[in-house]
């Protein structure tokens, strides 16, 4: 069973709705990353990853909006 | 091609025009880089490069644009280099005639007609910065004492393409790839290092801050199963058994031999340098009190009488041999072997080591908990979770041998696997970060960490991520700004 960037897409955007954390976001997508790190579809490492960094720093922040866009981009 | 490890003397087309060169200097010295010049050539306006078949510059200082390159979009546009043809170029610290700065999809120009080209510092004709960049051509060119690629993509890119070197130019002292170097990161030029040519296309930051030189390998498939949860029982185990499978190993093969060496003596007799054994020793007096070793007193005779010495062991040996043809008292000739006992009492005691290697190893196995130190329970292998964890650590490990852009072998046996590093996307003192993974084959650990670089491709931070396939909340090290309550 593969995991895809719909349903990455899909489960980031109802994690933002719970609330707009960087931090809590991150480690949202790179515990998401350690646990079914043999199901992500091609692309899916990818963009979890754009989310795992988030947490490094200022420089790979992105805003609400940003995150938003990001996540309608994977599902299109 | 050619590899030249001294320092070479600049071209005698730079010297023929010295004088030209020295007015250039002064004139590069007083007015700047917005108004680099070259004698018999209009001076280009910044950003626009310009064909030039001649003429020589010096001391071009970073991070100027090519001298020679053509149509330079302002960034982050992709650039494409321009061409040169026959300039001699050296001293320059920046890209001879390639696209440079940091832009994304920067594409190297085009180099023929041998341009001297040295003491370089970045890509001849490669692409420069970062993004993807796709290295230049370069033909008929000499180049020496360059610190980056010859023509390949520049620096710090992922997924950089390589550039080509063609007509066989000359290339010594490079401390990158010759033709071409994909994702170098970061590269650290080592003013104090004249040795030879290193052509490694990777730099470790160690964990001490040290940076090193290592070679980048070739991704490899690693076996994987190291099973962590037992490993402190496992070893014990492993050891008590294997120390104890050596003893009788060693034990089994003397018997062996013991029951050969005491075949050989008891059948050749004094026609064999073997020893006699115990058992041959014995053997032969059975033989004799059943009177049946008259053809081994034969034998044993001939030897004698075709082998004088004429000394008093030869007489010795002649008359326990004479005797022994004798029926039942020809057994006394048996004494004189009766000093060789020493080996048969040799084995008896390596065969009691042999006992008490095994009454040590039961010890040892029957001991084996208490000689452990104490474990709290439910932890380790007798962790409820401990299966999930060797399963996503597993997991984790062989992503990264698949997936891995990089892969580096530590001297102490680690192996690190990096992923493509992540660029920035705004913009910072970091340049990007990469997603590294470790596994050290000696003691089944797995680690994984977020290191971040700076614009030169240090590592100027990290953060764990996970140990063993067990999540770790952590702070980075050092801290960022949001961790302080800054």
């Amino acid at each position: 069973m593969t995991y895809t960037k719909r349903e990455f897409a899909t489960d980031l955007l109802n994690e933002v709705n719970r609330g707009f954390d960087v931090v809590r976001l991150a480690r949202w997508a790179m515990r998401l990353y350690s646990d079914r790190i043999r199901e992500l579809d091609d692309g899916v490492k990818d963009a979890v990853m754009d989310v795992v960094v988030m947490e490094e720093g200022p420089e790979f922040e992105m805003t609400e909006e940003q995150l938003r866009e990001f996540a309608q981009r994977l599902m299109a | 091609m050619n590899r030249r490890s001294t320092k070479k003397p600049p071209r005698a087309s730079s010297l023929r025009t010295v004088i030209e060169t020295l007015e250039t200097r002064a004139m590069l010295a007083s007015v700047g880089p917005e108004s680099w010049s070259v004698p018999g050539l209009a001076p280009a306006p910044l950003g626009t490069g310009a064909l030039f078949s001649s003429g020589v510059i010096l001391t071009c200082s970073s991070p100027a644009p090519g001298p020679s390159g053509t149509a330079s979009p302002p960034a982050p546009a992709a650039r494409t280099g321009g061409t040169t043809s026959g300039g001699d170029l050296w001293d320059s610290y920046s890209a001879g005639f390639g696209a440079g700065g940091s832009t994304s999809g920067s594409t190297g120009g085009v180099s023929t007609n041998g341009p001297a080209l040295s003491s370089q510092y970045n890509g001849a004709s490669g692409a420069g910065g970062q993004g993807n960049g796709t290295g230049g051509t370069l033909s008929n060119a000499d180049l020496w004492r360059m610190y980056w690629s010859g023509a390949g993509a520049g620096s710090s890119s992922s997924h950089s393409d390589e550039g080509s070197l063609a007509d066989d130019p000359t290339i010594s002292a490079q401390y990158t790839g010759g033709s071409g170097v994909g994702r170098i990161t970061p590269l650290v030029y080592n003013p104090e290092s004249d040795g030879p040519p290193v052509f490694q296309s990777g730099v470790w930051m160690g964990d001490d801050g040290s940076v090193q030189f290592v070679q980048t390998a070739d991704t490899g498939n690693q076996g994987t199963g190291e099973g962590d949860a037992s490993e402190n029982n496992g070893e014990a185990t492993s050891k008590s058994g294997g120390g104890l499978i050596a003893t009788i190993g060693d034990v089994a093969g003397d018997a062996g031999s013991y029951v050969g060496r005491s075949s050989k003596s008891l059948i050749l007799g004094d026609w064999t340098d073997e020893k006699p054994t115990g058992l041959s020793i014995g053997t032969g007096i059975g033989l004799g009190v059943l009177g049946v070793d008259l053809p081994m007193d034969i034998r044993d005779l001939s030897h004698t009488l075709t082998h004088r010495e004429w000394s008093y062991k030869w007489g010795e040996t002649l008359a326990f041999n004479t005797i022994g043809l004798v029926p039942l008292i020809g057994v006394l000739k048996n004494l004189k072997r009766l000093k060789y006992l020493d080996d048969a009492g040799e084995l008896a005691k390596r065969t009691d080591d042999a006992a008490e290697a095994v009454g040590d190893a039961g010890r040892r196995a029957g001991g084996a908990d208490e000689a452990a130190p104490p474990v709290a329970p439910n932890s380790g292998a007798g962790n409820v979770n401990a299966g999930a964890a060797l399963n996503k650590k597993l997991n984790a490990l062989e992503d990264a041998q698949q997936t891995a852009s990089r892969t580096l072998n530590l001297p102490d046996g680690r192996i690190r696997y990096y992923e493509a590093e992540k660029l920035a996307r705004n913009p910072g003192q970091t340049r990007g970060a990469s997603f590294v993974t470790e596994w050290d084959p000696k003691t089944g650990t797995v680690r994984q960490w977020m290191e971040s670089y700076d614009q030169a491709g240090n590592v100027v931070r990290v953060h764990p991520k996970t140990l063993n396939g067990q999540d770790m909340t952590s702070p980075h090290y050092p801290p960022t700004g949001k961790e302080l309550g800054q």
